[in-house]
């Protein structure tokens, strides 16, 4: 599984974390069904944000898009 | 006993008005909560006004400590007959409810007041009384700590007439209705939600008079620490968490680097949720301890915008956001102490100068000035 964790704090609130939680829900099923999504409170990257961590690697200024290609490749959907 | 107060109001305006004819006026003191419900004659902006200054005038009498009587007196000598019709252009149902429970609820043309106890409906004792020359119900009795008191206007009592009921629901119907519903544990705002929207359903969606729904609830007091913000010197960690945990109240944390330090001290998890509801407002949290997790200085902004709602008159949205949450608990609340934290995070100085947002002890100053407004008692320390 992998897990993703989102910085819900409000730094990454106002850099667009909830784009982050969106942009997830819209994932393809099956990749979805491999991810477990959770919030967490700050990750200490307020002045990067929005931070996301993935199977305990942080990420900095995340974009949707860098995340469904990050996700896509550590689910082997990498094309 | 002492008791406090919970009031929820609705109002729905007739079919093709924008403006609602009744109006409502809440005063509320450390030891006592005043209505004034009126509904001016006709609908739309005419009764708008006959029922705004109908209430104004009251609660302006009332803010000065005149005696109830007087009011009423007051303004049915003050207000104009319409000729035509020989009827007050406004009725009046002004109530009084102190921290003791006495109450007293003075009607003038308006539909009788309603009490839920322990599951029963009840209708306050009256009698009738001469005030100012008119015949107006007069009721006094002690409310309970759980009692819940409707008043309303008659366009409630009147759905349906003409329509799907010839003569519309009633008073019988309402009752009927609320009886059914009485082993609800509803909150006031839910009541009074739920009312209109069957009175709603009776008028097909087409309300053929404005109809509105006062709902009073008298409970015990309450008080709150809300802890936002970690202190500027990290040795007072500990002093702050360890206070918050020995309150004996609801204790509420404000912040995401907050709820941090108290779960440390604490030695819980903070859980985060994911739930945006509204997505203005980042999501909570929850700790073992807290009644309450949200996060800080956006949240605490969109605190002050519901409760500013609140004295405009109108309902905090029935939302589960860390905002919407946080501005119902404080409304339920008589003591509010504040403990802040004064340290700067400082990524996000940049942040609130491109957002334009108060900082917190800005947020802090207005919501406790907007809480002393609403009755409530604040106390505020700075760390």
């Amino acid at each position: 599984m992998i897990t993703v964790e989102i910085c819900i704090g409000t730094a990454c609130h106002l850099m667009g974390s909830e784009e982050i939680f969106t942009a997830l829900e819209e994932l393809p099923p099956k990749l979805k069904s491999k991810i477990v999504i959770r919030g967490t409170s700050c990750l200490g990257g307020c002045d990067r944000g929005p931070v996301v961590r993935i199977n305990n690697q942080t990420y900095y200024r995340v974009t949707p898009s860098e995340l469904k290609a990050v996700l896509k490749k550590l689910g082997g959907e990498d094309s | 006993m002492q008791l406090a107060f919970d009031l929820a109001q609705k109002s729905l305006a007739k079919e093709g008005e924008e403006l609602c004819g009744d109006t409502v006026e809440v005063l509320r003191r450390p030891d006592e909560i005043m209505v004034a419900l009126s509904d001016g004659l006709g609908s739309g902006v005419k009764a708008g006004i006959l029922s705004t200054m109908t209430v104004k005038l009251a609660s302006t009498l009332l803010s000065r400590g005149l005696p109830l009587d007087d009011v009423m007196a007051t303004i049915n000598q003050t207000l104009p007959v319409c000729k035509e019709r020989g009827l007050a252009y406004a009725t009046l149902a002004v109530l009084a409810a102190e921290a003791d429970g006495e109450t007293r609820l003075l009607v003038n043309d308006s539909p009788q007041a309603l009490l839920l106890r322990d599951g029963e409906l009840l209708e306050p004792p009256f009698s009738q009384t001469i005030v100012g020359e008119k015949q107006i119900q007069q009721s006094q009795f002690q409310l309970q700590e759980g009692d819940l008191l409707f008043l309303f206007s008659d366009g409630v009592t009147h759905a349906g007439v003409g329509g799907v009921l010839e003569l519309g629901w009633g008073m019988g119907g309402l009752r009927y209705y609320l009886e059914k519903k009485a082993s609800s544990r509803l909150e006031p705002e839910q009541w009074a939600h739920e009312i209109l929207d069957i009175v709603n359903i009776l008028y097909q969606g087409k309300p053929g008079d404005d109809a509105t729904v006062v709902v009073l609830r008298a409970r015990s007091p309450r008080s709150m620490m809300l802890l936002s913000g970690p202190p500027e010197d990290e040795e007072l960690d500990g002093e702050l968490c360890n206070r918050l945990r020995g309150f004996p109240g609801q204790r509420v944390i404000a912040g995401g680097a907050t709820g941090n330090m108290v779960a440390r001290q604490w030695n819980e998890r903070l859980v985060t949720q994911m739930n945006y509801e509204d997505p203005t407002v980042p999501p909570k949290a929850t700790l073992a301890g807290a009644h309450l997790v949200t996060e800080g200085i956006l949240t605490l902004n969109k605190v002050i915008d519901r409760l500013r709602l609140v004295l405009s008159g109108e309902n905090i949205p029935p939302k589960e956001d860390g905002a919407s949450c946080l501005a119902r608990e404080l409304l339920r609340t008589e003591e509010i102490h504040f403990i802040i934290g004064t340290a700067l995070n400082p990524a996000y100085r940049s942040l609130q100068s491109a957002v334009a947002y108060p900082t917190r002890q800005q947020a802090i100053t207005e919501l406790s000035r907007l809480l002393t407004r609403l009755g409530k008692q604040t106390t505020v320390e700075w760390y």
